[in-house]
């Protein structure tokens, strides 16, 4: 297992949920989320397989069910993999290759280079072209509400602004 | 927005785009550290 994470702030916020987690796998930061991007995930967490070749045997990018380990599904298939069986398609691809995650990535540029505002706008932008992008939209709210994240994630506060922001599905 | 599938860069069977990213030891990755035996990615965040 190795680790993606995809917090644009990257090490200052990955380290301290690594360890909170008790993660003992190497954990790469992917700031701009070029490493998501290829497979236009819309939210975290997110699972690629990998063969010895380097080949992507499967991809969990559904929102149900997520990519959550303690699920017992999700373990059977970590299992098969690791088996070097195939794992059972879980649910339908709701990938979308809408792009959102490039323009993302510019935006992540901006914010580097501390134009927090600027990266805000073109996170805005990617958000139009994916509305149902979670990376996307987390972002930009974890850069203007970062007490809604840290030290603790309010998923009630992230409801009440999903509607404020017009967007009529539950929070995934 | 376009449709869908066709517009991503990699699915089944392919290998990663080439990527470099570092790792919260420092440790640079690239592509062939991700071979030799089967691996997953676990894409995550704090939020």
């Amino acid at each position: 297992m190795v680790g993606v994470a995809q917090d644009v702030q990257g090490e200052k916020r990955v380290r301290p949920i690594v360890e909170a987690a008790g993660i003992d796998y190497p954990v790469l930061l992917d700031p701009d989320s070029r490493m998501a991007a290829a497979f236009g995930f819309q939210i975290t967490p997110a699972g690629v397989f990998l063969d010895g070749d380097g080949r992507i045997r499967y991809i969990h990018g559904s929102i149900e069910p997520q990519f959550d380990v303690a699920d017992p599904r999700v373990r059977a298939n970590l299992h098969l993999h690791l088996a070097g069986r195939e794992p059972v398609p879980l649910a339908g691809d709701s990938r979308l290759g809408s792009g959102a995650l490039a323009v993302f990535a510019d935006g992540a540029a901006l914010y580097t280079a501390g134009d927090v505002p600027g990266a805000i706008r073109a996170w805005r932008g990617a958000l139009e072209l994916d509305p149902d992008n979670f990376l996307v939209r987390s972002q930009i709210w974890a850069a203007e509400h970062p007490e809604r994240f840290w030290p603790a994630v309010d998923r009630e506060w992230q409801s009440a602004q999903l509607k404020l922001e017009g967007y009529d599905k539950p929070l995934p | 927005m376009t449709s869908l599938e066709s517009s991503l860069p990699v699915g089944l069977g392919d290998t990663l785009p080439d990527f470099e990213l570092t790792d919260l030891d420092g440790n640079r990755w690239r592509n062939e550290d991700l071979t030799g035996r089967a691996s997953v990615l676990f894409y995550f965040s704090s939020w």
